[in-house]
């Protein structure tokens, strides 16, 4: 495998990448002989190796790459080699090691990339992803993102002709093509690159300024913007143009020769010498110099105001629209002055109206002419003496309003143009009104509304021509048909028209409506076609729905919609639910009540298990007929989650009855059948549903609930297909994640709970996830979020109605079960020690036991974390083997803890992570850059003292960049102060719940501002769980435990200690 | 009498005819020197004029008797309301110097940011003096190398010509940057020639755009060695880049806010951007969408 990086060198763009092979036989390298760094990077890939993975992965065409070269890079290293990149070591499952690392220069060879190609080529990576042999660097997000900035500059025509004189060789002018960085936009753009460039991008050794952030940045956009305009013109034969002209004769010839040609040299007639160069770069400065006069700190602006025809004075031609002028003073607020007070004054005057304005004639003749060059029309203003405005035909004021006013405002002026442009109520279009027959039957009803629920509810539709949300009569309709202007005035506003407008007045007026379904209107309503519809050919402005559809569609209108039905907690629910739990239960059972799939997407710690039982209990206490009785809800959820709810089913909902789909012994047939209708909840997971398909998915189910639904984003394909072939009256999904802006998890999710409503996914990411996420098409995003919003219900923990329901501080168990393999290393020492504790006493039995149950508890966190020699044999077939597998799926807890960091993190929050390993925290911090792909600094005992402050600050002052801190439980417990954490994790535990708050109490302390959510970690089944009982329940024994640690353990009989430590069934990872 | 050249039969009063609105001298001013150029220029006009000469002229000077006195190339032009019916026409000739000179003087002086901000605020710093002579230039030009003509068609140096030159020392006091004008170059394109000098200097070449500066602050980039933690990644700030929505500006807009190109010759230039400002946009749109495309030949069985 090799990992792409890319750095800027020479003026172009350079590709080279290290080997995961040679990585692996490097190091083998080191240890067999003593070694200083190189001066070659020893596991980076010759140019012509690179050049062939790349185009045998079709990841760049052969025609894109340039030349092999070397760069000379300053890279992090060891003592003996460079340091393998992020990706690079994680790819190798390296473990951090606190070896001294320090920037050292190394060569590498490199691949360039032709400067015409490059941003072609960068795209493609893009498009490509990486592949198997081939992944990306981090740094490549980077220079896609610097890529299609410069791409959108160009086709957004932010770009200029320019000429340089090279330094030491005056007269050669060459000309280039300049990306324009100076309006706001660009200033932003080119800022946050500039800002977020990765280390690694300076790498290149270089002297003073040209290793400066800013200086590669620049140099990059720069000749990749000409290089790229260069290549578009010379392909168009652009210089044909020019072609038998005489530069010598016509410096404009002379400068095009140097923007079109490949050479860029300009060349000017000898005769003219360094001063006709000189004269040419002072006349295109002064030329340029003019798109600088937006000087906008100036105390003075010359501003337009655009009138309607019955707002312009009299004295035009009828119907004319008038463009008048005036001066804008800046202040607070700025002020305006009419040009008749300015002439009206005096040619000398100082003052106008009571602003100082020196002599104020001379100022607005002289911000007219410059007005006049962008927009020639003012011109004709200027054979007046005192101008005060100009009027314009309506052709010209649609024309002002689509072009011309925003050349001005981009130029310095002030532009005043009507409300209305550019509104959605200004616009011409269709709406599609709908209503549905009836109000469907009764709630909880076996088949309420007749059968066709939710979108499959059939709904009268009609289409409305409008303007705006206002609907068009016969009238306004004849009067845009005679109309050939390009703004028509209708029920007194101004309509821009429309092309399409003749032929949907036909349609509406031929074939007005119907029937469909809810979901062919809500897609009509999108703009889609739906075969038996005829299509308008009008945009379609907006949905207007009545009758129960218009409550369903209406919930997500507001941000803080009034949730329909509120409910009350069920009697049978043990515990108390918050008030926006009860919103949430509300919410849940009124889209049911409809037929419609709903999903939960709550933030983590919010309570999701909870208000989905919640909903089963109140479901069961409603009035029905025995025929309507709920039946069983089908629970999918992953696998480690399985004992999870098994528990939270019980404490909260004991009420109900729960069967456990999962193991060796599951039930097939007749037989799961029969459990299935003797249970309100059968519980499995994702793989189960595919692997039993027939059990499973050949029964009709009440409701189907997914649990981390996310899941079903990019499952293998079989386990997708089967979730999305159950039959089931209800669909609820649970997640955490910020669904709304993953769009292929938003599709997946929306097609579980209301399958078709975004239409088929091809459909989706074409029409709405490429414009989305590529082109951050605002108005598709929008109707996107409306289209979703009924059926998504998101809270999170900041938000006001919810902070006021959380408590300071919350605490949660989260249960984890073992892997196969941890289950046998753990037995094994289990056997091991009680099969000879008892040949020895005193001293020796204690620490016999003190050892083991220290091997416990590295068991319960991860096999990795026993040292080689403590592996009993018995076991070490199957032992910590699997290298290949991710260090975090060889351990329950591990694999449940990345689970909960990916959620947090998706919701922006930040967490502490504490065990009292060392070696342990090195495992985390590793599988974190692994599977997360960040980097986590962990904070232990050998950690000097400038580096712990360091790490702390970071962590503080981060803002989110670094917010997951691995801590050792001695050193990080105590005296820090890390409140910029809301997770506080204990991975493994301490069993004194005094130093654990202690610990706990880095992020819960004065200075917190979030709810501060506690995970205490616990293996099912093992003394870890007993322990923990213990604890919780408050034994006698209890203090003991508190008091002396694991002391007491070893006082224990032979047979107690059993009784302690044996594994129970429970502990197992099901369905493995 | 009638218009037309002086006549040699013109009645010649005994003191200079009185100007309307003419330039005048005001108290002691032209005789002291308050910038150094101000002064190198006084030495020279007190080396070229005897000192009889001189005092007339002053007397002129500050009767308003000069019309117009201008600095350009070539040196100073004026005309000076003599006795005579009609004005002298009378010039200080100064040589100009020569593009390379200036490109020489100009490229030194970039080298020190205490010229541009000198300058910015229309002061000639004395330290250029020195500078100078190690480039063995003159600003304001030795006496030797002057040439006073006047159609009054005095022997010797005149009375119109101190008059004029005492002017320009009123002017040297007030805006030192005049002295740049005796030798040819207007006060403005000083400034800008400096900036293409300093731009020259910083980027290693001149150019006719203006150098992008980077955002505000200008924060000094942590030093690679400190940045070994996070190496390989980048900052936060792309995420932020990413949910900035594209701008769409009106098509042409830079083009349209230049206005009508400057230069000479008869080629359209303005008409061909336009066709290259939409060639440009169309292939950039291209490839930008070029994934969709790809997708979609993807798609097809």
């Amino acid at each position: 495998m090799l990992v792409l990086h890319v750095n800027w060198a020479e003026g172009g763009l350079r590709l080279w990448a290290e080997s995961l092979s040679d990585f692996h036989h490097a190091q083998r390298a080191v240890t067999r002989t003593v070694a200083t760094l190189p001066e070659v990077h020893p596991f980076a890939v010759d140019a012509d190796v690179l050049g062939a993975a790349l185009v045998g992965a079709d990841l760049l065409d052969a025609g894109q790459l340039g030349g092999p070269s070397t760069l000379r890079l300053r890279l992090p290293a060891g003592s003996v080699a460079p340091r393998p990149s992020d990706r690079l070591s994680s790819a190798a499952g390296e473990i951090d090691s606190d070896g001294v690392v320090e920037l050292r220069t190394v060569e590498v060879p490199a691949l360039a990339l032709a400067n015409a190609h490059a941003l072609a080529a960068v795209l493609r990576l893009e498009d490509r992803g990486p592949t198997d042999a081939i992944a990306f660097g981090h740094s490549l997000p980077w220079w896609i993102a610097m890529a299609r900035f410069v791409l959108e500059l160009l086709a957004d025509q932010r770009f200029i002709p320019t000429v340089i004189q090279p330094s030491g060789d005056h007269g050669a002018l060459r000309a280039a093509w300049m990306p324009w960085l100076q309006d706001e936009s660009a200033r932003n753009r080119m800022a946050a690159l500039l800002a977020s460039m990765p280390p690694v991008v300076r790498a290149v050794e270089a002297q003073g300024p040209l290793a400066e952030p800013w200086r590669i940045l620049s140099d990059a956009v720069q000749t990749l913007s000409d290089a790229t305009a260069r290549h578009a013109l010379i392909e168009a034969d652009f210089i044909d143009a020019i072609e038998g002209r005489d530069p010598a004769d016509d410096p404009s010839v002379a400068w095009l020769t140097g923007l079109l040609d490949r050479r860029r040299v300009v060349p000017l007639a000898p005769r003219g010498g360094d001063g006709a160069g000189l004269d040419m770069l002072r006349q295109v400065r002064s030329w340029l110099l003019r798109l600088e006069d937006a000087d906008l700190a100036r105390p003075f602006r010359l501003g337009f105001r655009l009138l309607e025809p019955d707002e312009a004075p009299p004295g035009g031609p009828p119907e004319s629209w008038w463009l008048s002028f005036h001066l804008l003073v800046e202040g607070e607020p700025p002020a305006t002055v009419e040009l008749d007070r300015v002439w009206a004054a005096s040619p000398a005057a100082q003052v106008v109206d009571g602003h100082h304005i020196d002599r104020p004639q001379e100022l607005v003749l002289a911000e007219l002419g410059r007005a006049g060059r962008v927009y020639a029309k003012i011109e004709s203003a200027l054979n007046e003496a005192h101008p005060l405005g100009i009027h314009l035909t309506t052709e010209e004021a649609a024309q002002f309003l689509r072009e011309d006013r925003e050349v001005l405002e981009e130029s310095g002026f002030d532009v005043v143009v009507p409300q209305w442009w550019g509104k959605q109520s200004s616009r011409l279009g269709v709406r599609l009104q709908v209503h549905a027959p009836a109000e469907p039957g009764e709630p909880y009803g076996s088949e309420p509304g007749g059968g066709r629920m939710g979108l499959d509810s059939l709904v009268h539709f009609r289409w409305q021509l409008a303007v705006g949300d206002q609907p068009l009569t016969a009238e306004d309709l004849r009067q845009i048909a005679e109309s050939t202007a390009p703004l028509i005035r209708i029920a007194d506003r101004w309509v821009e028209k429309a092309g399409a407008l003749a032929r949907a007045a036909e349609v509406v007026e031929h074939d007005p409506g119907g029937e469909v379904t809810l979901r062919d209107a809500i897609r009509m309503a999108q703009g889609a076609q739906v075969r038996g519809v005829t299509d308008t050919g009008l945009p379609v402005l907006g949905l207007d729905a009545q009758g129960w559809v218009g409550r369903v569609l209406g919930l997500g209108a507001s941000m803080e919609p009034q949730r329909p039905d509120t409910v009350d907690q069920p009697a049978s629910f043990h515990g108390q639910l918050r008030p926006y739990q009860k919103t949430g239960l509300g919410w849940l059972a009124f889209l049911e009540r409809f037929g419609f799939g709903a999903c939960l997407a709550d933030d983590m710690g919010l309570g999701k298990t909870i208000q989905l039982i919640a909903l089963l209990l109140h479901e069961r206490e409603q009035p029905h007929a025995d025929a309507a009785a709920p039946g069983t809800t089908l629970l999918v959820v992953p696998t480690s989650l399985i004992r999870n709810w098994a528990r939270e089913l019980a404490r909260f909902g004991p009420s109900l009855r729960h069967h456990e789909h999962h193991g060796p012994q599951r039930l097939v047939g007749e037989a799961f059948d029969r459990a299935a209708d003797a249970h309100d909840v059968v519980i499995t997971t994702y793989a189960l549903v595919a692997r039993d398909r027939e059990t499973i998915g050949a029964r009709r189910w009440w409701r189907v609930v997914l649990d981390e639904a996310q899941f079903i984003k990019n499952p293998p394909t079989q386990q997708a297909s089967a979730i999305r072939l159950l039959d089931a009256q209800r669909r609820v999904a649970l997640t955490g994640t910020p669904v709304e802006n993953r769009l292929t998890e938003l599709w997946s999710i929306m097609d579980f709970c209301n399958p078709g409503h975004l239409g088929p996914a091809e459909d989706f990411r074409r029409r709405c996830a490429v414009p989305i996420e590529r082109h951050r098409d605002q108005e598709k995003a929008e109707s996107l979020r409306r289209l979703v919003h009924p059926f998504i219900l998101r809270r999170l923990k900041t938000d006001p109605t919810v902070i006021a329901d959380l408590p300071a501080c919350t605490e949660t168990r989260e249960y984890a079960t073992l892997t196969p393999v941890q289950a046998a290393l753990y037995q094994a020492i289990v056997d091991d020690l009680l099969c000879g504790v008892d040949d020895v006493s005193g001293i020796q039995r204690r620490g016999r036991v003190l050892a083991a149950l220290t091997r416990l508890k590295q068991i319960c966190n991860h096999p990795a974390q026993l040292p080689d020699t403590a592996v009993p044999r018995s076991v070490e077939a199957a032992g910590p083997g699997d290298d290949r597998k991710p260090l975090s799926s060889r351990s329950g807890k591990c694999a449940r803890l990345m689970k909960m960091l990916e959620e947090l993190l998706a919701a922006g929050d930040s967490a502490l992570i504490f065990t009292q390993y060392r070696r342990m925290g090195h495992l985390l911090a590793a599988m974190i850059r692994q599977d997360l792909d960040i980097e986590a600094p962990f904070m232990h005992g050998g950690t000097s003292q400038p580096r712990r402050q360091e790490m702390i600050d970071r962590f503080q002052e981060s803002d989110g960049t670094m917010p997951i801190f691995v801590l050792s439980l001695k050193t990080g417990g105590i005296g820090l102060n890390l409140t910029a954490a809301n997770h506080v994790f204990h991975f493994d535990r301490w069993w004194n719940p005094a130093v654990e708050n202690q610990a706990t109490d880095r992020a819960y302390r004065i200075g917190q501002t979030r709810t501060v959510h506690v995970h205490k970690f616990v293996c099912v089944g093992t003394l870890e769980e007993r322990i923990d009982q213990m604890i919780e329940q408050k034994t006698a024994l209890a203090d003991n435990v508190i008091s002396s640690g694991e002391q007491w353990l070893t006082e224990l009989t032979t047979e107690k200690l059993g009784e302690m430590l044996r594994l129970r069934a429970e502990a197992m990872e099901v369905d493995a | 009498m009638t218009g037309g050249a002086r006549g040699s039969f013109e009645h010649r009063p005994a003191s200079p005819r009185r100007v309307r609105n003419g330039i005048k001298l005001r108290g002691g001013d032209g005789l002291t020197a308050r910038t150094w150029v101000a002064q190198r220029w006084l030495a020279v006009l007190e080396e070229v004029i005897g000192s009889e000469q001189r005092l007339s002229g002053l007397d002129y000077a500050r009767s308003g008797q000069t019309i117009t006195c201008e600095l350009g190339a070539g040196g100073v032009v004026g005309s000076v309301q003599g006795r005579a019916a009609q004005p002298y026409k009378t010039r200080w000739r100064i040589p100009a110097l020569a593009e390379e000179q200036w490109q020489r003087l100009f490229d030194a002086m970039a080298a020190e940011a205490v010229y541009s901000a000198r300058l910015l605020a229309r002061e000639v710093p004395e330290a250029l003096e020195s500078l100078l002579e190690s480039l063995r230039l003159r600003l304001v030009p030795a006496a030797s190398d002057v040439v006073v003509e006047c159609d009054c068609r005095s022997a010797v140096p005149c009375k119109h010509a101190a008059a004029l030159a005492y002017l320009v020392v009123h002017r040297l006091n007030t805006d030192p940057l005049a002295a740049f004008e005796l030798r040819g170059m207007p006060a403005d394109r000083v400034l800008e020639s400096l900036a293409t000098a300093r731009a020259r200097r910083t980027t290693g070449a001149a150019a006719a755009h203006t150098e992008p500066v980077p955002p505000q602050p200008i924060e000094p980039a942590r030093p690679l060695a400190e940045c070994l933690d996070s190496f390989w990644r980048p900052g936060p700030e792309l995420a932020e880049l990413q949910r900035m929505p594209p701008a769409h500006h009106a098509p042409h807009a830079l083009l349209r806010r230049m206005g009508p190109s400057p230069l000479r010759g008869g080629f359209p230039l303005v008409g061909l951007l336009a066709s290259v400002y939409d060639t440009v946009a169309e292939r950039a749109v291209r490839l930008r969408d070029h994934a969709e495309r790809l997708d979609e030949r993807d798609d097809t069985p």
